[in-house]
This record gives C-alpha cells, sequence and structure tokens, in this order.
C-alpha cells in the first residue's frame, strides 16, 4: 500500500497508510410533486475518508405528469455531484451530495409533474484504514 | 479507471433531432471507452407538441488512426431526438429545439 503524506490544518504531518480506489454506489432520488419550475433535490451519503473526485451519471429517470397525459414542450433530467469536506478530511470523512433536476412541462407550464432520477456513482475514495499517528 | 466529463452548450436544431461528435483524448492506451448520460434538456421552441417519442444515446468508437502509442482517442457520438406525431418526423419537421447534454465517458 502506498505511503500518503497528509498535511492538516495547523501544518502538521502526518504519515499514513491508504487503500486508493474507486468505489461504484447507486441511488436513487425521488422528486416531489412540482408545478411550474424545474425541481432540485439533493442526496446525501457521508464517506469515512478522504474524497478526491467523484463523478455521477443516469442510470434512468420517470418523468409524469400528475393528473393526465399533456403535450410536451421540454423535458430535462440532470446529475451533479459535490464534494464537501474539511482540511480535516481524515478524521471527519466527506460528504458526496448528488442532485438531480428534473423539469417536464407543457406550454402552459402550470401542470404538476413527479418523478425520480436513478443515479450511478463513482467515488475516486482514499478510506482511512487506521489511526492518524502524530 | 479514468473519466471524461462531456458538457454541451445549447445547441439550436431545425429539425426533430440532432447528432453530435466529440472528441476525447486520453494519455496512455485505452482500447474501450463507455458512456453513460449525465442529464440532458430538450425544449421546443415554438410551443408544445403531442409527444411520439424522446430518444438518447451516446457511444464511444476508438479512432484509431489518430491514436498513438501515448495517447488514445475517442470519438463520442451523441444522438437526441424529440418527435411528436408521426407527420413531424425528422426532416418534415422544421420547428427549432433546443438541445443541451452532459455525458461521462468511461475508460476502463
Amino acid at each position: 500500500m502506498p505511503k500518503i503524506l497528509i498535511m492538516n490544518r495547523v501544518g502538521k504531518i502526518f504519515i499514513n497508510q491508504f487503500s486508493i480506489m474507486i468505489s461504484i454506489f447507486t441511488g436513487a432520488i425521488s422528486v416531489p410533486q412540482t408545478k411550474g419550475k424545474i425541481a432540485v433535490v439533493e442526496k446525501s451519503m457521508h464517506l469515512d475518508g478522504a474524497v478526491r473526485k467523484a463523478w455521477v451519471a443516469l442510470s434512468g429517470y420517470r418523468a409524469e405528469f400528475v393528473a393526465d397525459d399533456q403535450h410536451v414542450k421540454m423535458i430535462k433530467v440532470n446529475t451533479k455531484v459535490r464534494i464537501e469536506q474539511d482540511s480535516n478530511l481524515a478524521l471527519t470523512g466527506a460528504d458526496v451530495i448528488v442532485t438531480g433536476e428534473l423539469q417536464l412541462r407543457d406550454n402552459g407550464n402550470d401542470d404538476t409533474y413527479n418523478g425520480s432520477i436513478y443515479y450511478t456513482l463513482f467515488v475516486d475514495y482514499t478510506h482511512f484504514n487506521g489511526e492518524v499517528k502524530q | 479507471m479514468k473519466f471524461k466529463e462531456i458538457s454541451s452548450a445549447e445547441l439550436i436544431s431545425p429539425a426533430s433531432g440532432v447528432t453530435i461528435t466529440d472528441i476525447v483524448n486520453v494519455r496512455g492506451v485505452h482500447l474501450k471507452a463507455f458512456c453513460m448520460m449525465q442529464g440532458y434538456s430538450i425544449r421546443r421552441e415554438a410551443d408544445d407538441m403531442q409527444m411520439r417519442q424522446f430518444k438518447f444515446f451516446s457511444k464511444a468508437i476508438r479512432d484509431d488512426q489518430n491514436s498513438t502509442a501515448t495517447n488514445s482517442r475517442f470519438l463520442i457520438t451523441t444522438k437526441i431526438i424529440h418527435f411528436g406525431n408521426e407527420d413531424d418526423f425528422w426532416i418534415d419537421n422544421h420547428d427549432t429545439l433546443r438541445f443541451t447534454y452532459n455525458v461521462l465517458v468511461i475508460i476502463p
């Protein structure tokens, strides 16, 4: 396993052993009933270690008018991912937040819709395997 | 494993669909790449329409002629179709559409 130097917030150097890997997760975001605007829903996952990078892709989606069938002017589905971790990441871990966006509308943009977004998440994840040694 | 993200600007098409080719260069010799959709949007410029088909797919083909011993090039072809009733298919439909798309290219 590679030796990696990590400098923490106060400048001390720790020497720890990490295993580096791409972890793959799947998940679903439920989009609640929405009308007249784009629906933006976030889903968070906490990882016990350091995340260097993450990528998300669609596995599938469902978009549905709630009341009745309608003509379609626009359909939009999108996924994004961001990482939230502080500089003391070896101790606190990281949050990986997937954002799903969905919009379904006709010309009037006044019909309620809902849906689901199914995603696959790839995380370049450095899992902390042991105690921090000073 | 390597990842490349492709994000388009808003594209305007006079027909009911569009096919776009993006180029992805990857350092090293890689024989395969795979595509997953990250998202897309389709909006009819003029009005709404009773729908018949949505289609979105993206595929990666290795560009052997432009790949070298140190670099691999892939052509990422993305096709998006959005049309209404059968009288409106493809070249018969000159209603403007606006597209965006995001594709994740995975190089194992």
